[in-house]
């Protein structure tokens, strides 16, 4: 992930906590996400949204980076403001969408076979502490990776911290699974 | 017996429809698809009785479509002929144009046996997408007579259809490479998850650090001559039900 600013990497951090929002289901759906009004979606992403709205986010559109029916990410648009992008906003956004997912794969074709591209890399990395915590928390709860990842999303969400932070609490061992077990109120 | 089409369609090629079809054809698919959807259009446009349609890259095939023939014969001996040397490979391959028709020369093994079916004449045209660059392929044309001539290489018209031909297939390469790119990276992205997924655990279950567990993943699997990405799948596969690691223990 990178963000033009902290805000928004802090607004994009947290679909990436809860597992929902605008990019999620750009990315789901194929097509962007135009939500010229956060107010009015509310119900959409019950708990994105007003969180996002805490932010100062008032519109947010999400286009999917993709070619045929992959996808490889997706681009995301914020203002302060309600109201739609304008036709040569939305233009440029869908342009800038197409050079980023351009610049994805030339970086790919040029990466050695079965790994990822270097610019890749760094966001990779930087997710692998919650790979692995999500690793730690299956082993110790004999539960599957899916349920591992839902908890960890909601014990961040309840104790109010990124994702990641609490990821790497896990793996540096800051963080007793067997007094805290995330997912159990904090 | 190659037949030649059937005289109540009109013979008249509606020039204009194909290349409105070609220019309607979307090259983000497969391809086989835009092969195929290239090759019928012209044989719909241009008088021949076959056409072909060979996708070449880095002196590969890559795609191979005969389009207006059914016999399977026919398709066999076109196929199996060009691994030596056929004028759609020769010509895809040198980018320069081929005609088979009049006795001997080069081609006279191949008149003979396209002969049999019932061709009598073969226009190979290069598709060459720039005018430097490599070539992506050919259009053959087949005819059933050997007179008139079914197209002329410096004909205006079938240069149009192959500079058409040559910008789709161009274009499709460009899309399946894109694809395929875009395929590699979401699998490395996916193997390089269960790899952290399985690190987490085997951290857990060894009670070790991250570069612990990497190096015992990476001992694993030298010592049962699995990737690490397999074994990985493995462990992460046997979490829930597996307690301890014991059965995984490297040897030594």
């Amino acid at each position: 992930m990178v963000a033009s600013d902290a805000r928004s990497a802090r607004v994009e951090e947290l679909q990436f906590t809860l597992g929902e929002g605008p990019c999620l289901d750009a990315l789901a759906s194929g097509w962007p996400v135009l939500s010229a009004d956060l107010d009015q979606v509310m119900t959409r992403w019950p708990i994105y949204a007003p969180a996002a709205y805490e932010y100062g986010v008032r519109a947010v559109f999400a286009f999917p980076l993709q070619i045929g029916a992959l996808r490889v990410g997706g681009l995301d648009v914020y203002r302060d403001r309600p109201g739609s992008l304008t036709l040569s906003a939305l233009d440029m956004a869908l342009a800038f969408a197409e050079v980023a997912l351009l610049s994805v794969l030339d970086g790919q074709s040029q990466a050695s076979p079965g790994e990822p591209a270097a610019m890749i890399e760094d966001g990779l990395s930087a997710r692998s502490e919650l790979y692995q915590a999500q690793g730690m928390l299956t082993w110790k709860l004999g539960i599957d990776l899916g349920e591992a990842m839902i908890r960890l999303r909601a014990h961040a969400f309840a104790i109010n911290r990124p994702l990641m932070e609490l990821a790497r609490d896990i793996v540096e061992g800051k963080l007793d699974l067997n007094t805290a077990a995330p997912g159990s109120p904090p | 017996m190659l037949q030649a089409p059937d005289p109540g369609v009109p013979g008249t090629p509606d020039v204009l429809a194909v290349l409105t079809g070609l220019a309607r054809t979307s090259t983000a698919a497969p391809l086989g698809t835009v092969g195929a959807e290239i090759a019928e259009l012209v044989l719909n446009g241009l008088p021949s009785v076959a056409v072909c349609l060979a996708v070449v890259h880095l002196r590969r095939v890559l795609h191979w479509e005969i389009a207006g023939v059914k016999s399977l014969a026919f398709v066999l001996d076109e196929r199996q002929y060009p691994r030596g040397f056929g004028p759609c490979l020769d010509a895809a391959f040198t980018g320069r144009a081929v005609i088979v028709g009049d006795g001997g020369g080069r081609y006279e093994d191949y008149r003979r046996l396209v002969k049999r079916h019932g061709v009598r004449q073969v226009v190979s045209l290069p598709l060459l997408p720039t005018l430097a660059g490599p070539g992506v392929g050919a259009l053959t044309l087949y005819g059933a007579d050997a007179q008139p001539r079914l197209v002329a290489p410096s004909d205006d018209l079938v240069n149009r259809f192959a500079a058409v031909a040559s910008v789709l297939v161009a274009d499709a390469l460009r899309y399946n490479a894109a694809v395929l790119t875009a395929q590699q990276l979401e699998q490395a992205m996916q193997s390089r998850s269960v790899i952290e997924q399985a690190k987490g655990m085997i951290m857990f279950a060894r009670g070790c650090s991250a570069d612990e567990a990497f190096e015992w993943l990476t001992r694993v699997s030298s010592t049962r001559s699995l990737k690490v990405r397999d074994v990985a799948v493995m462990i992460v596969q046997q979490a829930g039900t597996a307690q301890s690691l014991e059965g995984w223990s490297p040897r030594g």
